[in-house]
């Protein structure tokens, strides 16, 4: 859709998007049969290599690729604060990505088996287990599991918070990208 | 002797692919999401749950009737846009992080607007990149040729971005904005007055690569919604005829007004939170943002906060448990300032709330669910929250255990909700006579 323009200089800056970069038009003095065959032949070779370039990013995009820092935790210790609460403070020595919270406390929740327990409070069915991540004595996330259903089904994951350390470099997925 | 085919099968169909790829990409063709829906200013494009996207859809539209009202001049140039909504894939596995700005973006020759909305704790959306986006959508349509001033579409865009629709529809624009404040606050004592007057002279000018530059991006916003919201400020008349005066002004006459941004943002930001709370319609707001702050001296809020829940002077917001549950957060956070006997008095009020049978069930619901997320400083909950886990209803029941598990970790409780829901009363009763005899131990 057009919208009202009175003057070119406008209409050029009016072109220039917030979020995105666009190039217009390239600006053409000569037609296609005025240029040497080279030219021609270089400014295709361009182009193709160009669209190549930017359809092999968008591939790698999509395919999420990115590097992560290894998962690698130097010490977990377990309490329970509640009667029906399991607490695991995981201690990491580099912050991971935000899935990687998830997949790991996920990992060590299928080792505890499907019903895990609190020795302490044999009788009482477990209704939420959390991993505390930590480096020293910062918070870095926490994953939490809880029973479905209002309480009495399995334990899934409920939800993982993670908050941002400054000073750390964290990977693509945990950085403002707008 | 050159190539007689310089388009090879393999070539061409590259090239062809990636040049469609391109012009389905750019233009957000409908082709390329699974639902495509049409409202009366724009059409939004999704590809995950169909009802999400409605709800979405119901929002935006209600942004741009909102905006319509409050830029009735503007309104008519508004072009019709297309929305692509992306759910944030984190949020979707129920990843949340703790990133304060939300994605999306504008482009203006497209009228396309993208958003990938995150949710910073909960469950929906925050509307605020839809507030931001939308600003961009409006000020360039009527104003073309703002689209390559950035500090300038920036600023209005953070200034609308605090917007929020009160319980009966209306749109309301505090126009501050808490985090940017600080950010600028921070800014300008670490370079001093002379380098940040520098750095924001230089973005007036800015474009694109200067505003944008990774380094300093974030820093971008900050200047730009500072220098915009003190403009604002400084301009009389309604909100689209102060944005007017703002296009009107030369450079010069902008670059006049720093000294007095300077002199703003030398105040703390108590000061302007306290004069936005004045306003009845902004006063819950204003709270909550006092009680997001790091730390805060309680004379700024207590009046505020007296008159917010007073029955009498406010009966609206007395009745309202947003109101309540930032008075509990508020008293039991980091407040500075205030007496003993002030501080004990509101304590004895908000746990007396508990008990209170004429209060409506959200109002004690929301104290007790304040007290479970943030936790508390007194000990005057406790025996009401004890009452409550031997209420008939069980929403109290599960809203007073969840408090309580927060106070003490040395008597350890059941979380579970359904224990409290559904539970008989006789094994309930085990629950509450350990909680009544460690209270007893207490206070002994």
């Amino acid at each position: 859709m057009e919208r009202p323009v009175s003057r070119p200089e406008v209409q050029e800056s009016a072109a220039a998007p917030l979020g995105v970069r666009l190039r217009g038009p390239t600006r053409a003095t000569a037609t296609p049969t005025a240029q040497p065959p080279f030219r021609r032949l270089l400014t295709l070779r361009l182009v193709t290599l160009l669209f190549g370039a930017l359809l092999f990013g968008t591939l790698l995009s999509a395919a999420g690729c990115h590097s992560a820092p290894p998962m690698r935790a130097v010490d977990i210790d377990r309490s329970s604060p509640e009667k029906d609460v399991l607490l695991f403070e995981v201690e990491i020595d580099a912050p991971w990505a935000p899935r990687h919270y998830r997949d790991w406390a996920q990992e060590q929740l299928d080792l505890l088996g499907n019903e895990p327990r609190n020795d302490r409070y044999p009788g009482i069915p477990v209704y939420e287990v959390t991993y505390r991540y930590r480096i020293g004595r910062q918070t870095l996330a926490e994953v939490s599991f809880r029973r479905e259903g209002e309480g009495q089904g399995l334990l899934v994951h409920a939800r993982t918070v993670v908050r941002p350390v400054p000073g750390w470099l964290l990977d693509r997925e945990s950085r403002r990208d707008d | 002797m050159t190539d007689p085919r310089p388009f090879g099968p393999l070539r061409a169909g590259l090239l062809g692919a990636s040049l469609l790829a391109v012009l389905l990409v750019l233009p957000g063709c409908g082709l390329l999401y699974s639902h495509n829906l049409e409202y009366e200013d724009f059409s939004l494009h999704g590809n995950h749950d169909v009802h999400q996207l409605r709800r979405t859809g119901d929002t935006i539209q209600q942004v741009f009737d909102a905006y319509r009202r409050l830029f009735p001049h503007l309104e008519e140039k508004v072009n019709e846009c297309r929305i692509c909504y992306e759910e944030d894939p984190l949020s979707r596995e129920r990843i949340f992080t703790g990133d304060l700005r939300q994605e999306g973006y504008y482009l203006p020759v497209l009228d396309l607007i993208q958003l990938s909305p995150r949710r910073p704790q909960g469950e929906t959306d925050d509307l605020s990149v839809i507030f931001h986006e939308m600003a961009h959508h409006f000020l360039i349509s009527a104003h073309p040729e703002t689209a390559s001033v950035y500090w300038l579409n920036e600023g209005l865009a953070c200034c609308l971005e605090v917007s929020f629709f009160e319980g009966t529809g209306e749109l309301r624009s505090p126009l501050f904005h808490p985090t940017l404040f600080l950010q600028a606050q921070r800014l300008l004592r670490r370079q001093g007055s002379t380098r940040f007057r520098e750095e924001l002279e230089e973005l007036l000018d800015a474009n694109w690569f200067r505003f944008h530059r990774t380094d300093g991006r974030n820093d971008s916003y900050a200047y730009s919604w500072s220098l915009y919201w003190h403009l604002l400020r400084s301009s009389e008349g309604t909100l689209e005829e102060r944005i007017h005066a703002i296009l009107e002004m030369k450079p010069e006459r902008i670059r006049e007004e720093i000294p007095g941004l300077l002199r703003e943002l030398a105040r703390p930001a108590e000061v302007h939170l306290h004069s936005i709370a004045g306003d009845r319609g902004l006063r819950t707001w204003a709270l909550e943002q006092f009680s997001e702050l790091p730390a805060v001296r309680g004379e700024w809020f207590i009046d505020e906060l007296e008159e917010e829940l007073s029955i009498e002077r406010s009966p609206k917001t007395a009745l309202n448990p947003r109101s309540w549950s930032v008075a509990t957060r508020l008293m039991n956070g980091r407040v500075r300032g205030l007496d003993r006997s002030t501080r004990n008095g509101w304590h004895g009020r908000l746990a007396g709330a508990l008990s209170r049978e004429d209060l409506p069930f959200e109002i004690r619901c929301a104290v007790a669910e304040a007290l479970a997320r943030d936790g508390s400083r007194s000990w005057a909950y406790i025996e009401p929250l004890i009452e409550l886990l031997e209420h008939d209803l069980p929403e109290l029941r599960i809203a007073a255990a969840r408090a309580l598990a927060r106070f003490s970790r040395q008597k350890p409780t059941v979380t579970n909700p359904i224990f409290w829901r559904e539970s008989p009363a006789a094994v309930r009763s085990v629950e509450v006579r350990e909680w009544r005899e460690w209270y007893a131990r207490l206070r002994r």
